[in-house]
């Protein structure tokens, strides 16, 4: 027989006694009023650290090969090998290049290894009159497998020696460099 | 004063054509004085990983901050 509602004072005493958890069929998540969960029960997908680095910092560049955009960096030390590595980089509101046939790139590198080098997808073409694009951004979710501090960050190379990028610009007499920024976040698995 | 990015790559390329370089700055777009310059990460190769070997110190004679001023100033 299934008890819809027991009262101690029916058993002859004032407090019920404890139920094993083991005895319990079901227990709906709206009867979970108070206290504390175990992380160990809800623990997935909790995001466990967050790093930021913004700056108004620029880069001006022909180099063919990627060069470190100083600031933009974040070490990060899993807590776990399972983690998995939420970097999203958000760049200045416009780039300029200068050249109308070639093409810049950013990338996100982890240490010394490139890990968005699925075609163009982090690269920023000049084919419009003025050269100025518009600042987009790059999102990855990285799997390390590794406990040890990683170095991230964002670096950025052209095609042709002969072309300029210049991160982080506005104005084409370039005053101030515009805003940028690289989070990392580490997701439990 | 301060000199734009586009006669910032111009002076260079004009004082050496082949130069490749990655000037990172929080400031002016092209550097303004010698210890600005002093911070221009001139590229001298490529590591295994794909990213740049720089060093600060200018490998090119032919390039110096008295020179790029004043390609600078003529452009």
């Amino acid at each position: 027989m299934a008890f819809s509602k027991i009262a101690a004072e029916n058993l002859g005493g004032s407090t019920l006694p404890a139920l094993a958890g083991g005895s319990l069929t079901a227990l709906n998540a709206s009867n979970v009023a108070s206290g504390t969960l175990n992380a160990a029960r809800y623990s997935g997908g909790k995001v466990n650290q967050v790093l930021q680095y913004t700056a108004a910092a620029a880069i001006n560049t022909n180099s063919t090969s990627y060069s470190t955009f100083g600031s933009m960096t974040v070490a990060i030390t899993p807590s776990a090998s399972s983690s998995k590595i939420l970097l999203m980089h958000s760049a200045p509101s416009q780039l300029y290049v200068d050249n109308t046939t070639n093409m810049a790139h950013i990338a996100l590198f982890r240490d010394s290894t490139n890990i968005t080098t699925l075609g163009h997808n982090s690269s920023y073409a000049s084919y419009d009159k003025t050269n100025y694009k518009e600042g987009s951004g790059i999102m990855y979710l990285d799997s390390p497998s590794s406990t040890s501090e990683i170095v991230y960050s964002v670096k950025a190379k052209v095609d042709n020696a002969s072309m300029t990028f210049v991160y982080g610009t506005h104005y084409s007499n370039g005053s101030q460099p515009r805003q940028a920024s690289f989070t990392v976040m580490e997701i439990l698995a | 004063m301060s000199y734009t990015h586009d006669k910032f790559s111009k002076a260079l390329r004009i004082l050496k054509a082949d130069v490749m370089w990655s000037y990172i700055t929080e400031g002016n777009f092209a550097p303004t004085s010698q210890e600005e310059f002093n911070k221009i990460d001139w590229i001298t190769g490529e590591d295994s990983g794909g990213s740049a070997i720089t060093t600060k110190t200018c490998p090119h004679s032919e390039i110096t901050w008295t020179k790029l001023k004043e390609e600078m100033d003529k452009l």
